[in-house]
């Protein structure tokens, strides 16, 4: 049979098992209403993220951020760092991250961190081999699920794909201001969002990747990375 | 087979038994703990169910919007009336692009149209990248559970696999074995020029599917290989975006305990123009394989709502001593006998529907509701009717019993007669005041425990005689 003839075949199976049914629409029961916690987006969505080994820093604003992850990528000794292109430009501007980490007295004396690389300077292709040869990959995030601890990124022409993916160490970075609080408000968020529509990949990521496939032992960084970084600059933080 | 003959060396293996104890409990447990933080927990339930119905009654129409938006998306659609149309569909897909090498992740689906031995008999190198589906193949075996599919295998089992298999010095340590598969695969991953996963869902009004992993495997052969094909079966397909709320809140907690897996991808065709990364072809494969026959039974169409948590197998206390290889197919436990029956009935093994104690644990564990003890009930009497499933063991001496029950219950006499001639067979079969052992067919009961004695006397007699008429 061929494929255009399974097409049809298969159509007209559906519609001969649906016939004279009545149809059911209509019948949804509606999501029932969150349950009010009190408790701050961020502060909810900084307790998620670390129940699923996350490590999350709040800064106040996006030097402050820029420092924090230097101190980051200092501490693990990373060779190279790919950072995709919303976090390197403004307002996270990560292009600047060695000078000024350089630049601080308290670090003239020790060791720093290798290159950090835009993923734009890879040209084509090649953006995944320097992602398999990188310590550390940057991206940003679109938005927060407070509920679960969520991060989602977003691929597209500023990258996001293998930056999040390749490297052992993945360092993401979230405003306050696009952490929502569940499920139900990220999807009507997507929903209407060009960078979805733009995007082939979109990304829900929670905590490092993970397997319990030998009785049920959790086993932290099988084929994604082994750390998660999330860095969150809180609301009102100054565009410094 | 019947599953009398299966199940018999995992009964016989109490070492496998305490395995699946020990991790489906845990598996439970932790379910239990993830769903308290879900007050919403039941309404969301009725939703999903809900949602469910909605799309299976318009299936139609939706596989046709999904198809549209796959397609404007930039990705290609095939349509597979069966498992061998859909394996060489991927075939040809691979023949296509010259591809001679394959990484995938996991999917029931693939296991259902044996996928990796038609490409293996074609000529392809076929690599499992998750880590359980990686130890089965590894093992020449196949999966067990739905979600864990080495959950059969203990650490020591894995350890000795792979220290014959790759020569490396045993270790029994997760960590160090998961790192061994690691390296294995990064190279596997970066050389395919393809990539195979299933899909949890598929969105009409966008086109969009999506997976839900925990290691990154999905992600890296959706991402790495230029051309990444889809396996989705027709019953997949939700109408909107924001359905997936209800779905991937459900989903992870029921099967793992986690509020969310580490990964969930929505894949809208391939790489857009200007990406840097992502694949060069999207294929989604729709493949019915018996779900039109299903979707036509006014049963069975229900279990097509299954969104193949694997709550139900740990819940089950059959799956959790026989294990999932006793059922002799590819899905196992209380939806595996559902599903079996209703995509492969004449290969289904015939007493699957009766491999359950009715205790209705599945269908309270289930997060889209599926009513599986009455859908085991309606294949039992599908069973007996001799309408679909003629093979049963002992089905003859089963309905002369139960039509002879029939009978002694019409009325009150005789069920004193009856119950009377039983007390006396039984006296001909007690040994030392027990009752050891019974002819066939119910030496099945027998086999591994005493029948109960007949009580001195019967209720009836009690009745009768009042309460100062005891003999003593």
């Amino acid at each position: 049979m061929g494929e255009e003839s399974s097409r049809d075949a298969v159509l007209a199976g559906v519609r001969r098992a649906n016939a004279g049914r009545p149809a059911e629409e209509g019948g949804r029961v509606p999501w029932p209403p969150p349950p009010q916690s009190g408790i701050a987006l961020v502060d909810l969505f900084v307790a998620r993220a670390e129940a699923a080994q996350a490590c999350v820093l709040v800064v106040s604003g996006f030097a402050e951020a820029r420092q924090r992850v230097a101190d980051i990528l200092a501490k693990a000794a990373v060779s190279q760092t790919v950072v995709s292109d919303d976090a390197w430009c403004s307002p996270w501007d990560m292009s600047q991250l060695s000078q000024e980490h350089r630049s601080r007295p308290e670090n003239h004396s020790r060791s720093g961190f290798g290159d950090v690389i835009a993923s734009a300077t890879c040209g084509g292709g090649s953006v995944t081999r320097m992602a398999k040869a990188s310590g550390a990959g940057m991206t940003c995030a679109a938005y927060g699920i407070a509920d679960s601890g969520t991060i989602v990124v977003c691929s597209g022409e500023a990258g996001g794909r293998v930056e999040s993916l390749l490297p052992p160490l993945h360092l993401a970075l979230l405003q306050a201001t696009d952490i929502v609080p569940g499920l139900p408000e990220l999807l009507a968020a997507l929903h209407g969002d060009a960078r979805f529509e733009k995007s082939s990949a979109v990304t829900f990521i929670t905590g490092p990747s993970r397997t319990a496939d030998i009785e049920l032992t959790l086993t932290i960084g099988v084929h994604g990375p082994k750390q998660l970084f999330v860095v969150i600059v809180a609301q009102g933080g100054s565009r410094a | 087979m019947s599953i009398d003959a299966t199940s018999r060396p995992a009964l016989d293996d109490d070492r496998l038994r305490g395995l699946l104890r020990a991790v489906t409990t845990r598996l439970m447990e932790k379910r239990s703990a993830a769903i308290a933080d879900v007050p919403e927990w039941e309404r969301l339930r009725d939703r999903a169910r809900a949602i469910k119905r909605d799309a299976l009654g318009s299936l139609g129409r939706h596989l046709v919007e999904f198809e549209y938006h796959v397609t404007a998306s930039g990705g290609t659609v095939h349509w597979a009336a069966d498992a061998g149309e859909a394996c060489r569909v991927v075939e040809k897909i691979a023949a296509d692009n010259r591809v001679r090498g394959v990484v995938k992740s996991k999917s029931m689906m693939s296991e259902e149209i044996g996928l990796n031995t038609f490409l293996e008999q074609a000529g392809l190198k076929v690599v499992e990248t998750d880590f359980g589906e990686y130890i089965i193949q590894v093992a020449g075996e196949r999966p067990s559970h739905i979600i864990a599919p080495a959950i059969h295998k203990s650490r020591a089992d894995v350890g000795r696999l792979f220290t014959e298999k790759f020569g490396a010095a045993y270790t029994e340590e997760p960590d160090e074995l998961a790192a061994r598969a690691r390296d294995v695969l990064r190279d596997e991953f970066c050389n395919a020029r393809m990539g195979i996963t299933g899909a949890n869902f598929g969105v009409a009004a966008t086109g969009t599917i999506v997976i839900v992993e925990n290691e990154g495997n999905a992600r890296m052969c959706t991402t790495l290989p230029p051309v990444h094909v889809a396996l989705m079966g027709i019953e997949k397909v939700v109408p909107a975006i924001e359905d997936l709320a209800v779905f991937l809140t459900l989903l992870a907690r029921n099967a793992t305990g986690q509020a969310m897996t580490s990964y969930v991808s929505f894949i809208t065709g391939p790489r857009r123009r200007g990406d840097r990364s992502g694949p060069e072809q999207l294929h989604v494969v729709l493949i019915d394989n018996g779900r039109t026959r299903m979707l036509a039974d006014p049963v069975l169409r229900d279990v097509l709502a299954c969104i193949r948590c694997g709550a139900c197998q740990n819940t089950c206390p059959v799956y959790r001593n026989i294990g999932g290889h006793s059922y002799g197919g590819v899905y196992a436990g209380p939806i595996g006998s559902l599903l079996g029956p209703g995509l492969e009935p004449r290969t289904s093994p015939p007493d699957l529907p009766f491999v359950s104690t009715l205790c209705g644990a599945c269908a309270e564990v289930c997060p889209v509701k599926i009513d599986i003890p009455n859908a085991l009930l309606y294949l039992r009497q599908a069973a007996m009717a001799g309408r679909t499933l003629k093979r049963l063991p002992h089905r003859r001496a089963q309905r002369l019993g139960l039509r002879a029950w029939a009978l002694t219950m019409a009325g009150p006499r005789r069920y004193a007669v009856a119950s009377r001639a039983l007390r006396l067979v039984l006296r001909a079969f007690t040994r030392g005041g027990r009752v050891p052992r019974l002819p066939a067919p119910l030496d099945g009961w027998t086999q591994v425990r005493d029948f109960p004695m007949p009580a001195r006397q019967m209720f009836r007699q009690m009745i009768e005689r009042g309460p100062n008429g005891r003999r003593e």
